[in-house]
């Protein structure tokens, strides 16, 4: 059997599939009807605040948790009912859960031991994975005398030894400090990439699964909300919960009416702006007009912009320097915009209570379900 | 197999065939050893001896006797003194603790400890030698002032003694309590004009209130019950004595014995539930940040005199019993004198000579004791705390009831229900009178203490560190091997040394069951050997090799307890 971590494993990568998944605790339902397809050698991100059965469906995967209905398959094997050891995949807790009566290196080999591989290929393993993620000289510590950092290190070493079908990672830099989590956020992308296994990880920041996520599925409340690659949901959101989770957007409440074949979105401030599109696929009713405020085009002087923008005129209330962007908050006619202007150095700022045009493209206008 | 929607309870036990068996191997276990004799004796109590039928009969004939009614009001009488000499001895020093910033602080707080390496019944016979009626304490009032103090007379004695014995436990249970106050409640009081001794006593006592009857309760509950502080001061007239007199006398079919074992039993469940009922509901525990406690403040010259004054004489209370006992052991003839005439070693090398077995059994008892109760104690933990069998509660129910059983009631229970069942490998034994009987009543007995210790223990090891061995490949077993019992070692460690000094130190249950001499533990030799004037000198230094045991015993489950948790780092909780 060859031991090498180092070859491409794209051949060897496995799916994750999960399909009809209901989970109840009692009588609350944690998770409702997940259906979910995670292709060989992806980095997925299950994203969403506090709550959302992220956690929970990383453990049902892991086999901790079981579900009332549905079915769990890794690769084409289906493993809804079997027990945690006996699913060959390799989970990083949130804790690191380092056991700490143990050293570092007897750590590593667990699962090695577990396995009953032979004890000199254990050591040459263990120093191999070690090695990976730069730790080896401390293989005789125990993790309490280790920092944050390293532990959770150990914690990845202690996974990827055994050579596990899928990683599963639990909110995996959430304890540790911002600079560190980057710089770890860009170590665990190398490495999966290197080993091309197939990864799972949860997270609550969505700058987090921006960054390193090929794939990311947005959870409230037990179910899917969205499920893509980071710009789709952060360009075309399916509902006001997926654009407001994801960066700052403007939203206007109102309905969608149709007016001589056009689509008309009526605001509730007052608003009324016919959509770019005539989209037949869309229905009337209640909705949500978001547009982004990066796409809002400030200026002082009126000026005449192309026909497709919607044009809106305000006073600047309130004024955020966030360091290369400065984030104006725009009174207009019965509601409020966010508008981000890129900061250069020489650049005036706009004083409060300045008149100010926006200007705002179509195209980069969506409409929204509730 | 998928589990099906509905039968989640079956599926449990089909998913978990072992832990299953283990769990109803608890139980049996408990069934037999503690369930089933304790409801023997309470049927015996209820039964009509000729007919076999129900009857309150019993119950009737015993408080229609005059020495059983005496014997009972006696028993609660010293119960309640003892808990008010002890809260009354407790109350200034809690008071000095929490109120003032007092060097004598610390020297209170390792007070507490001394009077619980030292068994009543042993200090008993030398609190006789000091304070007797001719001891050497009222033989000095007699000469310099003409007069004495009946400190030991009949029931005097017995709430003498016992409250020495238990304030600790009442100390440390009101300064927890005042400890628990959050500052904000006297500070708002204070903020309204209340102050001094008018503070204390309209909020803090209050306020404290619950904690103490909590422990007073736990405290009345086991002078009640104990046997062998009146038996060697020789007073006979309350419960637990007589009730061990009319078996030892007349035997195990005299009915008195059951009801009175019967009544001891109901007065501890009620104890128990006043202190369950005082404690529910009354969280008044630190809710502020700033921590809780009463503010402190210095003491000025007299007070500091006074509560010096105080402490000192309560520590030469609290140590008499060890002074008194190193003179009793040490000492040639010791009697209408102030101190022994002369002093010698023989007493010592006559235990050692003569009765070894006291020691050795002890040894022998404790140890195989103390490995059924954590063996025991880690499985009922483990399958409470990490199962989801059903049914799992009741076995730390059961195991913990053992408290309130007083242990001359399950001695009692044993030998009515086990007479007639023989060992079938020693011919014509019967299981009552064999001495693996005491090992198994002994860890009956102690079980909840090591049962606490194992769970407390299981409660610091995070489920995350099993589950991380499962998604790694390991089994339950193999997790519960390598993973959880090294973690829970120092717990463990803890449960079994604390199990171990019982055989020095129980006398109630093993004046029951030892059958013959040379089957005895170091608490039936120190009786043994009180019982004549000759062999006090031997029982004292019995009781100084008990005092001992249990003092090193106590000492090592705190430093196992402390070195575990530096080398595992405390940070581990999460």
């Amino acid at each position: 059997m060859t031991s090498s971590l180092h070859a491409s494993r794209s051949d060897s990568a496995v799916s994750v599939r999960l399909e009809g998944i209901n989970l109840s605790f009692g009588k609350t339902h944690v998770l409702k009807g997940i259906d979910l397809q995670i292709e060989p050698g992806e980095f997925f991100a299950f994203l969403g605040p506090s709550g959302c059965g992220k956690t929970t469906l990383l453990r049902l995967i892991a086999g901790f948790e079981s579900a009332q209905t549905g079915q769990v398959f890794i690769g084409d094997r289906e493993v809804s009912y079997l027990p945690p050891w006996q699913r060959n995949l390799g989970m990083v807790f949130q804790s690191y859960a380092l056991w700490p009566h143990m050293t570092v290196r007897k750590n590593v080999a667990f699962g090695l031991e577990e396995r009953r591989v032979p004890r000199h290929e254990i050591n040459k393993r263990v120093d191999k994975a070690l090695d990976l993620v730069s730790l080896l000289e401390f293989a005789d510590r125990r993790p309490p005398q280790l920092s944050g950092g390293q532990q959770q290190r150990v914690a990845l070493a202690r996974t990827i030894v055994i050579e596990p079908q899928v990683l599963l990672l639990d909110e995996p830099l959430s304890n540790l400090d911002a600079k560190l989590r980057i710089q770890m956020r860009h170590e665990l992308l190398a490495l999966q990439r290197k080993l091309s296994i197939t990864t799972i990880f949860v997270t609550h920041d969505q700058e987090e699964a921006n960054t390193i996520a090929d794939r990311i599925a947005l959870m409230k409340d037990g179910a899917i909300q969205q499920e893509g690659i980071p710009v789709e949901l952060y360009d075309k959101p399916v509902n006001r919960f997926v654009a407001d989770f994801l960066g700052t957007a403007n939203f206007f409440e109102g309905k969608l009416e149709r007016s001589d074949g056009m689509w008309v979105f009526q605001a509730d401030n007052g608003l009324a702006i016919p959509l770019v599109d005539n989209d037949d696929r869309r229905k009337p009713g209640s909705g949500c007009l978001v547009f982004r405020p990066q796409n809002v085009k400030v200026s002082v002087k009126a000026e005449d912009e192309p026909g497709d923008t919607l044009q809106l005129h305000g006073t600047v209330s309130n004024r955020e320097f966030l360091g290369s962007t400065i984030r104006y908050m725009v009174n207009i006619v019965g509601d409020s915009v966010f508008a981000d202007v890129k900061h250069q150095q020489g650049q005036l700022l706009l004083g409060i209570g300045t008149d100010v045009d926006l200007h705002i493209q179509r195209d980069q206008i969506i409409v929204v379900s509730t | 197999m998928p589990p099906e929607g509905g039968c989640v309870v079956i599926s449990e036990f089909r998913k978990h065939p072992g832990q299953a068996a283990v769990m109803l191997l608890i139980f049996g276990f408990l069934l037999v050893f503690l369930v089933v004799p304790v409801v023997q004796v309470v049927f015996v109590a209820f039964m009509d001896a000729a007919t076999g039928g129900f009857t309150l009969l019993n119950f009737k004939d015993f408080f229609a006797t005059a020495l059983f009614r005496e014997s009972f009001w006696n028993s609660i009488y010293v119960g309640i003194m003892a808990v008010l000499v002890a809260s009354a001895v407790s109350m200034p020093l809690a008071y000095f603790t929490s109120r003032f910033e007092f060097k004598g602080a610390v020297i209170i707080q390792s007070l507490g400890i001394i009077p619980l390496i030292m068994p009543p019944f042993v200090g008993a016979v030398a609190m006789l030698m000091l304070f007797g009626r001719n001891g050497s304490v009222n033989l000095l009032l007699d000469e310099w002032f003409g007069f004495t103090i009946p400190f030991m007379e009949g029931l005097n004695g017995v709430i003498f003694v016992q409250s020495i014995h238990y304030f600790p436990f009442i100390l440390i249970n009101l300064s927890a309590a005042l400890q628990n106050i959050d500052r904000s409640m006297e500070e708002s009081a204070q903020n309204l004009g209340c102050s001094g001794m008018r503070l204390f006593r309209r909020i803090v006592l209050p306020l404290a209130m619950p904690g103490y009857i909590a422990g007073a309760s736990l405290v009345f509950l086991k002078v009640f019950d104990d046997l062998g502080t009146p038996l060697l001061l020789n007073v006979n007239n309350m419960l637990a004595p007589q009730a061990y007199l009319r078996i030892a006398s007349i035997g195990i079919k005299d009915p008195m014995g059951y009801v009175i074992s019967v009544i001891l039993v109901v007065i501890a469940l009620g104890a128990m539930w006043l202190a369950m009922l005082t404690l529910k509901g009354k969280e008044y525990a630190t809710v502020q940040k700033g921590g809780g406690g009463l503010a402190k403040r210095r003491m000025r010259p007299w007070e500091k005199f006074f509560a010096w004054m105080v402490v000192l004489v309560i520590m030469g209370m609290v140590l008499a019993p060890h002074f008194g006992l190193t003179l009793l052991s040490f000492g040639t003839i010791w009697s209408y004198s102030v101190l022994p005439d002369a002093f010698t070693f023989e007493h010592f090398t006559r235990i050692f000579t003569e009765t070894p077995e006291y020691m050795t059994n002890t040894v022998l008892y404790s140890f195989l004791a103390g490995v059924i109760d954590v063996v025991l104690g880690t499985a009922i933990a483990y399958i409470v705390l990490r199962t989801k069998l059903i049914g799992r509660q009741w076995l730390d129910y059961i195991a913990m009831a053992a408290v309130a059983i007083p242990g001359l009631v399950i001695g009692i229970g044993y030998l009515r229900t086990f007479y007639g069942y023989h060992v079938p490998w020693l011919e014509n034994q019967s299981f009552a009178t064999w001495w693996m009987a005491i090992v198994v009543a002994l860890a009956v007995r102690r079980l909840p203490y090591a049962l606490r210790a194992c769970t407390a223990a299981l409660q610091q090891v995070s489920v995350a560190l099993e589950e991380s061995a499962e998604n790694l490949g390991a089994g339950k077993l193999s997790t519960v091997r390598k993973i959880v019992v090294p973690l829970m070692a120092g717990g463990i460690l803890a449960g079994f040394v604390t199990s171990f000094a019982t055989a020095a130190v129980e006398l109630g249950m093993t004046l029951m069951l030892v059958s013959k001499n040379s089957d005895g533990p170091l608490s039936y030799g120190i009786y043994v050997y009180m019982q004549s004037a000759a062999g006090r000198g031997a029982g004292a230094a019995l009781g100084m090799v008990a005092v001992l045991v249990v003092g090193v015993c106590t000492l090592l489950s705190y430093l196992v307890v402390e070195q575990r948790r530096k080398k595992l780092g405390i940070g581990q909780a999460n």
